[in-house]
């Protein structure tokens, strides 16, 4: 971890947990206040929900009444929770200016595929999103484009003033709004089936939504073919009976003697909830074989998708990404990001938040990987969406392409075309796997660009995350070595060309999207295919060191028991001659090699803050190089203090102190290398490589001192 | 708004005289001016203070629309039926019209003194009642058709209107649609028909089932007395009473019928008809036809003319449209917005602009579409006048009619169906109803159509 990194956190720490206190408070406090006066039971049991429908001015349904409306949620549900809270939330709050926007994530897609119109639209302001009425989508044409995956609330909601402003002033008032469908989301099996509610979406029977899709009513009639004076209380249109609007035929055996309909709900919504506009899926070339996708691990493993993505009465969804919890100014929520559930959030103020470990989240040792590539790569980058490929797959999605309505044909070139994954780094300079989208029609370039280098793609692109599925351990990326991306043409994820048009042939790979130094990559390819000979070559080395420094500790007081006993090694002169040019050769091996480390160690990091780039390279370049010279040196050193029987004690006993610590030094980073400790460790073994590398400074520089003052004496 | 039309006099003639006078003088060919008029400026407009009397069905609908006109200000709404009351001002509402809710015409128009204008939509016995309470409190009136049940309430209506000088302008929203006014000027000026020896109408429109009303929201047993109705079923289902409506031939035929007056320049001579109450027979007090045959005999500049028409309650063959045959062609135009036909007779000598208009198949036949601004005139050119109505022809003929009314108003322009007119149509229709009751062919008297 690098000194900045350090001072980084703590400082965010800090401030999460000033924020911390504060926050709970405050939530406790809108959540007390937004349900102050309604009924709760305050249970973990689920309250069963028999309930009168209501419909939208409030009055009981009763469904023998042959212009009984359709049932309004926010009428029948806000009865005992507060509508106005939950439509601030993360499903509902597009279309609401200013509300926090978060990480950019998948928009609507504004599609023309006849004179290719591909443009990515969101009232959320994402990077490289065109806002609605950018591209002339008012919340009524919103809802009518992309309302087929919308739970209701937000653009089927406007207010008013919104209202009037439109030219469909009258056409809100036949259809009703679009209000927030609970069911969408809680009902706890298949009683809601939102592709009814699509349906219902589709002929602008808005209001009727809900009710179509809950199975309580078969509705009949089209409001958009109702003419402007449609008449909920007349017959069908005698003249134009197309026109005769929405009617209803209630399902009488839903309601029981006092009028009340059972709603199968649960707080928990199952995955299938969800997957209802969260499907994503891989198409064409490249896509994985029908049988091979799994599940996401965690859903394998028996979560929900709402253990992860939670949300509290606010329906304020957990997003899951690593800065969320400080956007959102809620330092528990860095618990339901995946490093702050499987790794702990240190210095928390909530033990559980430190811990981490939700539903038993295995924690990762992470043995034997460098902790830069922890400041490198987000969690995903390894461990999320497909396993990358020379090429970029192309994805459909529930959003974009209307997945779970009934179509015959799913044509696998229809718009929008998305790809995935593309590695490119994210605003905290991390990379992570991300969906792409090129941007395509009569539109100005959004700005800022989304992308870092636009020239990328030829045209603009919009990017968002790819965060599933979630991978298992086995199939991580580099869970094989570090040579299953440290080698040629691996490194920067490949080329992200495709042969059905998803990119222009001459895109640039990921790495050079990135800006990465070509030659600086090229160089580590190169130097990982030595990586293994290295190690052995290393490790013998640190034997040797090793076993000397054993078997010499017994040998610093040896100089000074022979010159009390008058014991002289009268052959160690005869080798004085011979062994003094290979010692001066050991000698110099052995400074070239640490002065090298030192500068390409220390410059750097008091520099710069931080060991990186070409000065890293060099670094691991020039440990070869001290590893031999340290090896030599204290191979040849006893030799020489035998021959010329000058060397003190006290030199004698700073040169070993000096050996064991450039030993520590070479050891904490050839431990670092094999896959024995964990994420941790790592980090521990790199504060030890520096602090044993700056006290090996130290002892150098005495060391030389030392011999500099005995010189000087002998003289 | 005062004075709303004191400059409406034109050369010494009233409105009036200058709307006979010009139809007597065949005139009326000459598109009017309203109708190749942008709408009006929305930030210049006058802003006119509007009330509407019966906001039901039909009601409402002249009420959005005429939201959709520039300057146009509803300040109250009026009806004995709360739903009624709450369903208009919550779609006012939405428009940003806050308004006075009353339950009581009188008691409206005694608060809602500073009102410019009227709107009546109610059943069509209250029609004389309302307009005339309104004509008579100063107010211009936009009166639904038929514009009363009986001819003696019509009359009463051209009197008041007359003798306030206030604008009554009743709801035959044909005679505000360019499309039409294109059709007569081809048939007029460019003989496309030659002469016209029948015409025929029709509305045929699906079984009708019954208007309900939502539970617990009837009207109190008092209530419904208190305003002349026996029961919730009497108001809602007005239109099959006749102490309530005029019937199916008024309700429906008086729209077709009074085309028939018009493109003619006649009123007929008289009327034989034929239909009865067949089908609706289970709904006890119902009493009128639910099917009327009816031949109307005029006596036109060009020779007589037998008019064929027929309203159906039982079938919705056909729709509803107006056809006027002649020797060398037949002219088929509906309201519809889309039915614009001209079938020309084999034999009929080609016109030089035939070969270049545009046909589509109809019924088997090459027919001319009848299409403002693309129709070709007989000097083988596209009618200029026809291209500048482009745009109002595409529009609803009720908003028209209802833009034509409020102009008025503003003292632009002239009604398209001041209450003279529209009680022509009303007195021709009406005689159906009594050919049918007595069996036999029903003359008119001289004096009949006027007031």
């Amino acid at each position: 971890m690098t000194r900045d990194r350090h001072v980084g956190l703590m400082f965010a720490i800090g401030l999460l947990l000033m924020a911390s206190a504060t926050t709970r408070a405050n939530n406790e406090m809108l959540e007390d206040e937004a349900t102050s006066g309604l009924l709760k039971t305050h249970s973990r049991a689920p309250y069963v929900h028999r309930l009168t429908l209501y419909d939208h001015d409030g009055t009981a349904i009763d469904p023998t009444d042959d212009f009984a409306g359709p049932y309004s949620p926010r009428m029948t549900c806000g009865k005992c929770h507060p509508y106005a809270v939950i439509s601030q939330g993360w499903h509902f709050n597009a279309s609401i200016p200013h509300a926090p926007a978060g990480r950019p994530g998948e928009p609507w897609f504004l599609i023309d595929e006849e004179v290719g119109t591909q443009v990515p639209v969101s009232g959320r302001g994402w990077r490289g999103t065109y806002a609605p009425d950018v591209v002339e989508l008012d919340h009524w044409a919103m809802v009518k484009q992309f309302g087929r995956h919308m739970p209701g609330g937000g653009y089927g909601e406007p207010d008013d003033e919104a209202v009037r402003a439109s030219d469909k002033v009258i056409r809100w008032f036949i259809s009703g709004k679009l209000e927030i469908d609970c069911m969408f989301c809680h009902s706890a099996g298949q009683q809601h089936d939102p592709a009814v509610a699509a349906q219902q979406i589709e002929v602008e029977n808005f209001k009727w939504a809900p009710t179509a899709a809950l199975g309580l009513a078969v509705v009949r009639g089209e409001a958009s073919k109702a003419p402007d004076d449609w008449d909920p209380l007349m017959p069908p249109d005698p003249d134009f009976p197309e026109r005769s609007g929405p009617r209803m035929e209630w399902d009488l055996t839903r309601f029981d003697p006092d009028g009340r309909v059972f709603f199968d709900i649960t707080s928990r919504p199952p995955n299938e909830r969800c997957y209802y506009c969260h499907t994503t899926q891989q198409v064409g070339m490249g896509a994985a074989h029908p049988l091979a996708p799994d599940q996401d691990v965690h859903l394998a493993a028996g979560l929900l998708c709402v253990d992860c993505h939670r949300n509290g009465l606010d329906h304020r969804i957990v997003r899951g990404y690593a800065s969320e919890a400080v956007e959102r100014n809620d330092p528990d929520l860095a618990a339901y990001s995946c490093a702050g559930c499987h790794l702990g959030v240190p210095g928390a103020d909530d033990p559980e938040v430190v811990f981490g470990g939700h539903y038993g989240a295995p924690r990762p040792a992470h043995r034997g990987l460098p902790p830069v590539h922890f400041e490198k790569m987000h969690c995903t980058a390894c461990h999320a969406g497909p396993v990358p490929k020379s090429n970029m797959r192309r994805f459909r999605t529930a959003l974009g392409h209307g997945l779970g309505l009934m179509e015959r044909e799913w044509p696998n070139s229809a718009a929008p075309l998305i790809a995935g994954p593309l590695f490119v780094p994210l605003a905290d300079g991390r990379i992570a796997p991300q969906h792409m989208a090129r941007i395509a029609g009569e539109v100005p370039p959004p700005d800022p660009a989304p992308l870092p280098n636009d020239e990328y793609t030829e045209a603009p692109a919009y990017v968002w995350a790819l965060g599933h599925n979630v991978r298992p351990v086995s199939q991580s990326w580099g869970i094989n070595g570090c040579i299953e991306c440290h080698v040629q043409g691996y490194i920067d994820y490949g080329k992200p060309r495709s042969t059905d048009g998803l990119v222009p042939a001459a895109a640039k790979t990921m790495a050079e999207l990135r800006g990465d130094d070509l030659a600086l990559l090229a160089a580590w390819d190169f130097g990982f295919g030595f990586r293994s000979t290295f190690k052995w070559y290393a490790f013998a080395c640190a034997a040797i060191v090793g076993l000397v420094i054993v078997r010499r500790v017994g040998d610093v007081l040896v100089p000074a028991r022979a010159a009390i006993s008058g014991d002289v090694d009268t052959a160690a002169d005869e080798n004085a001659s011979r062994s003094s040019v290979i010692g001066i050769v050991c000698w110099v091996l052995a400074a070239v090699g640490f002065i090298w480390q030192a500068f390409t160690g220390f410059g750097p990091n008091w520099t710069a803050g931080a060991v990186s780039g070409w000065p890293l390279f060099l670094h691991m370049l020039g440990a070869g190089v001290f590893i031999l010279g340290l090896t030599a040196v204290v191979l040849v050193a006893p030799l020489r203090w035998r021959a010329d029987g000058k060397t003190s004690t006290g030199s004698r006993v700073i040169f070993w102190i000096t050996v064991v610590l450039a030993f520590c030094t070479m050891m904490t980073m050839l431990v670092a290398m094999l896959p024995l400790v964990g994420h941790g460790g790592q980090e521990l073994l790199v504060d030890l490589h520096e602090y044993s590398a700056l006290a090996s400074l130290v002892a150098v520089v005495v060391l030389i001192g030392a011999a500099l003052n005995e010189r000087k004496a002998r003289r | 708004m005062s004075e709303p039309h004191a400059h409406t006099e034109i050369a010494g003639l009233t409105r009036r005289e200058f709307v006979q006078s010009a139809a007597a003088a065949g005139l009326m060919v000459t598109l009017p001016n309203w109708a190749r008029a942008a709408r009006p400026d929305e930030t210049s407009a006058e802003e006119l203070a509007v009330a509407i009397i019966g906001p039901g069905s039909q009601g409402r609908f002249l009420m959005t629309q005429s939201l959709k006109i520039p300057g146009i200000r509803y300040v109250a709404v009026c009806d004995i039926w709360p739903y009624h009351q709450k369903y208009a001002a919550n779609i006012l509402k939405k428009y940003g019209h806050n308004v006075n809710v009353y339950e009581d015409y009188r008691e409206m128009l005694v608060q809602e003194q500073h009102l410019d204008a009227v709107i009546v939509a109610t059943p069509d016995w209250m029609h004389a009642e309302h307009s005339i309470a309104c004509l008579e409190a100063g107010k211009h009136v936009y009166c639904e058709k038929e514009m009363a049940h009986t001819l003696d309430g019509a009359k009463r209506m051209v009197v008041a209107a007359r003798q306030t000088g206030n604008l009554l302008q009743i709801g035959h929203q044909r005679r505000s649609q360019p499309r039409y006014w294109h059709a007569l000027k081809m048939i007029e000026k460019d003989k496309i028909l030659g002469r016209i020896t029948h015409t025929y109408g029709q509305w045929n429109r699906a079984r009708l089932l019954e208007l309900g009303w939502p539970k617990g929201k009837e009207l109190a047993a008092e209530t419904l007395a208190r305003y002349g109705y026996e029961s919730m079923d009497q108001f809602r289902n007005w239109r099959w009473y006749r102490k309530y409506s005029g019937g199916p031939m008024a309700d429906l035929g008086s729209h077709q019928i009074d085309i028939f007056n018009w493109f003619l320049k006649a009123q007929p001579k008289a009327v034989m008809a034929n239909g009865g109450l067949d089908y609706y027979t289970e709904q006890p007090g119902r009493d009128w036809y639910d099917n009327v045959l009816s031949i109307y005999e005029y006596d036109t500049a060009a020779g007589p003319v037998r008019a064929f028409y027929q309203v159906l309650n039982t079938t919705s063959a056909g729709g509803f449209y107006e056809q006027f045959m002649g020797d060398e062609g037949t002219l088929q135009i509906s309201d519809d917005g889309k039915t614009g036909y001209v079938f020309r007779e084999v034999a009929a000598k080609k016109r030089e602009w035939e070969d270049e208009a545009e046909k589509v198949e109809q019924m088997g036949r090459d027919a001319i579409e009848l299409k403002i601004g693309e129709t070709l005139s007989s000097d083988g050119k596209k009618d200029p006048e026809a291209q500048e109505m482009l745009e109002q022809a595409a529009r609803d003929s009720r908003v028209l009619h209802l833009e034509n009314f409020f102009n008025a108003v503003r003292g632009e322009g002239e009604l398209t169906c001041p209450a003279e007119v529209a009680y022509e149509t009303c007195a021709t229709v009406l005689k159906a109803n009594e050919a049918v009751e007595r069996g036999c062919r029903v003359e008119f008297a001289a004096n009949e159509f006027k007031a």
